[in-house]
């Protein structure tokens, strides 16, 4: 993607009739692919599977009736991406693109806590810091979690 | 072809439902500098997340691959039930916090 995205969300409902939860990405360039990202909360339930389909539109967008255009152009289905689980993880992060990112955390700003193993002081030292976590190939602009 | 009725049963269900669709829009338009086929939109494309664990902060990333480059906008619709009928979220309050408790 050469501009940024533009994306809203319309949640769906939880039950078992309800409408999916859709997110709609408008006014990206790109050549013949592109990388989607986004951030979640895994769901509280676990032994199910989140899956994801995604419906391309072209043609000419209406802000007010189908910001994402009028044309139906395909659609892929990322079925059963992976199943939630209940287990507490080995390691407190996991890694993508050589960057390694928490498990836990609330998002935005994440706050960890950085110990310092100086001991040349005598004496052991704490800090807080804030970071963003973003993909170092793409940029603080195209942030995993930001 | 312009109107669908169709019946459904939900997994675990036993009552049936039925909708019916209003006029279809145009299926897979011709791209654009193209006179034959194929239309299809996709080619094959991957995901990949982050971790499993239930309640913990994640991601996924999808590649998409396409094989036309007139596409302006994508939906991302996530299901809030999987295909063996199991509910995701256990109420509308957690739905709400998966997408948007950040």
């Amino acid at each position: 993607m050469t501009e940024k995205a533009e994306c809203y969300v319309i949640l769906g409902e939880f039950d078992r009739l309800g409408a999916p939860t859709k997110i709609v990405m408008t006014k990206f360039n790109y050549l013949s692919s592109m990388n989607c990202r986004f951030a979640f909360i895994n769901p509280n339930n676990h032994n199910v599977h989140f899956s994801v389909l995604v419906k391309a539109y072209g043609g000419t967008s209406n802000a007010a009736l189908n910001p994402y255009g009028n044309l139906f152009m395909g659609e892929y289905e990322f079925n059963e991406i992976f199943m939630v689980t209940n287990n507490i993880p080995s390691t407190n992060s996991y890694t993508i693109d050589g960057v390694r990112c928490p498990v836990s955390g609330p998002g935005k700003n994440t706050t960890v806590q950085v110990f310092s193993a100086d001991t040349t002081l005598g004496t052991s030292r704490s800090a807080m810091a804030s970071f963003k976590i973003y993909d170092s190939a793409l940029g603080e602009d195209n942030c995993i979690i930001c | 072809m312009s109107n669908v009725v169709f019946m459904y049963k939900p997994h675990g269900n036993a009552q049936w439902f039925y909708t019916e669709t209003e006029t279809l829009p145009t299926l897979y338009s011709l791209p654009s500098g193209r006179s034959a086929g194929p239309f299809r939109g996709f080619l094959e494309s991957t995901a990949i997340y982050g971790h499993t664990v239930k309640s913990k902060l994640n991601f996924v990333r999808l590649q998409l691959n396409f094989n036309r480059t007139d596409i302006t906008g994508l939906v991302f619709e996530i299901p809030s039930v999987d295909k063996n009928g199991n509910k995701l979220f256990a109420n509308q309050a957690e739905l709400k916090a998966t997408f948007m408790g950040q």
